[in-house]
């Protein structure tokens, strides 16, 4: 294990090139830094690119709003977790179910959302493993896009 | 990449009104904002935003570009001036080493030479400490000499900072990650 107080003051602040010679723990404790350097440089160069994809075209003089491509995720995701929220309210079940019979009491009363749906709006409905309940989801095309 | 000499002849024409060379102009510094962005924010977000500001400001005020510092010096201001402002009264991203995980292994794939898993890990949690322990300063000092490989005294030009001053936010930036890299590093 290394123990950094070992290490000559040179490696850690001076010119690599000047330590280099001393000896071989220090040559190869200065080739470790610099490919350490090299590769921190290859990686951000790479990072620096993807965040250059987002820009607009080279001389597109339009003024374009701001795009977060790194934070798509975060902007999909806070509006998907509002709709299910949403939809868990608006759970569809039916108290009172007759089965062979038997009258069955649902445990939970019914709710009603107060959700205000547009009659001609898009919205998934999913079922569930009870064929009492489902839960209704509706699209808002705009904002998960 | 093109030269000083190159980018001022493209700044001189985009000045005159071309189009075209304003173009190649931002073509030719987008990857320079892009990593001095990405440097000061320490935040792939945060970075995006202030690069399309930054190439906006210059597109914008290519013409008042008087040529009396390098063009490089001049963009270098206005990403700083533009990353201060997006920074103030912003705390930094509690989330940054998540996302420099994320964003590091999606772009590790472009390298020429590719790191392998080990030398990926360790050069990620490298680059963490840079952009989330370091100081503004030293890291792009750090950032301009020992990983791009510019002079001290380039760096000082690029910076518009005072060469001394420059060479004592270098040395302490590297004592912070040499200790760093000889300390978690399997030497060899």
């Amino acid at each position: 294990m290394d123990r950094r107080d070992d290490w000559p003051d040179g490696i850690l602040e001076g010119e690599l090139e000047a330590v280099s010679e001393l000896g071989a723990a220090e040559r190869q404790s200065a080739e470790r830094i610099a490919r350490d350097a090299r590769n921190m440089n290859a990686v951000l160069a790479a990072m620096a690119e993807r965040v250059g994809e987002g820009l607009p075209e080279a001389g597109d003089r339009q003024v374009v709003p701001l795009r977060r491509r790194f934070a798509r995720g975060r902007r999909v995701m806070v509006p998907l977790a509002a709709a299910a929220a949403v939809a868990a309210l608006i759970l569809i079940r039916g108290d009172e179910v007759e089965e062979g019979g038997v009258r069955l009491v649902a445990a939970a009363p019914s709710m009603v959302s107060e959700l205000e749906v547009e009659a001609d709006g898009p919205f998934v409905v999913f079922p569930t493993s009870d064929p009492n309940i489902a839960v209704v989801w509706p699209l808002n095309l705009e904002e998960s896009e | 990449m093109l030269s000083d000499r190159e980018i001022l002849e493209l700044a001189e024409r985009a000045r005159g009104g071309e189009r075209e060379a304003l173009g190649g102009l931002a073509g030719a510094v987008r990857p320079l904002v892009c990593r001095w962005a990405l440097v000061m924010t320490g935040d792939p977000d945060d970075a995006e935003d202030v690069a399309q500001l930054v190439m906006m400001k210059m597109m914008a005020s290519i013409g008042g570009f008087d040529g009396r510092s390098k063009v490089t010096s001049w963009l270098y201001r206005i990403t700083r001036n533009a990353s201060l402002d997006h920074q103030r009264g912003k705390q930094r991203n509690q989330r940054l080493a998540e996302r420099v995980e994320e964003l590091g292994q999606a772009s590790a794939p472009r390298l020429e030479d590719p790191l392998d898993e080990i030398e990926l890990k360790r050069t990620l949690r490298l680059i963490r400490t840079f952009l989330a322990e370091l100081p503004a300063r030293q890291r792009e000092v750090f950032d301009l000499v020992d990983l791009q490989g510019l002079k001290p005294v380039e760096a000082a030009e690029v910076l518009e900072m005072n060469p001394s001053t420059l060479r004592v936010q270098l040395m302490r930036a590297r004592r912070r990650m040499r200790t760093e890299m000889l300390a978690r590093g399997v030497v060899g």
